[in-house]
């Protein structure tokens, strides 16, 4: 056998291939989608148990203190593109979004400076939690984390 | 600003707020060894205050 033939070639995967949906994918992708649904289960569920609860805390702290400074919680019939992202930001939560609509049984208030600050508590609660997610993805796939 | 439990946050307050949650939750989720999550949480702390409120000086110019 020459040295040539012993040799491995790179193979690129394509998404659909057998390896690209091996069972630690499928984790991967499911780490990803209980850390959206429930912030810092990705974590918790590969053991990370400092990380989890940081994220579950700072998205919670967020969206409480977002909620209850009556910030504006998007839904899903806004008016312009930027409603629509402002909703996409909040669903980032995942299930807390629930936890805010009910905390806000006022309704928001944008009038003053405390509920456009609250605003941006929310949106960021969403984007920080989809990143946490990413995180856990990218970790439960054996990236370095 | 007030929350719904009657109790009110200035502006400084929930600057202040928010930088520290979220330089919690970089520093956590950028690093993994304790002394370097320390480091990292300081250090984005200090620069979310700075860019802050350096732009609230570099606004107050127009603020009249």
């Amino acid at each position: 056998m020459s040295q040539e033939s012993n040799e491995t070639i790179p193979v690129e995967l394509s998404p659909g291939s057998a390896e690209a949906n091996s069972p630690s994918e499928s984790r991967a992708w499911g780490v990803a989608i209980a850390g959206w649904l429930v912030p810092g289960l990705g974590h918790a569920l590969q053991r990370m148990w400092g990380r989890a609860l940081v994220v579950f805390l700072t998205v919670g702290i967020l969206v409480v203190a977002g909620a209850s400074m009556r910030g504006n919680l998007f839904t899903s019939n806004g008016n312009d593109a930027f409603d629509t992202l402002g909703y996409l930001a909040d669903l980032g939560t995942g299930s807390f979004y629930f936890l805010a609509r009910s905390l806000e049984h006022d309704g928001a208030d944008v009038s003053h400076s405390g509920g456009d600050y609250a605003t941006r508590f929310l949106a960021t609660a969403g984007v920080l939690n989809l990143l946490a997610a990413l995180h856990a993805y990218e970790a439960a796939r054996g990236r370095k984390a | 600003m007030t929350l719904a439990s009657g109790e009110s946050f200035t502006h400084m307050q929930a600057f202040l707020l928010f930088a520290a949650v979220i330089s919690v939750a970089f520093g956590f989720l950028g690093r993994r060894q304790r002394k370097d999550r320390i480091k990292y949480i300081l250090w984005s702390f200090f620069l979310f205050l700075a860019v802050g409120i350096g732009i609230g000086w570099a606004m107050y110019p127009f603020s009249r």
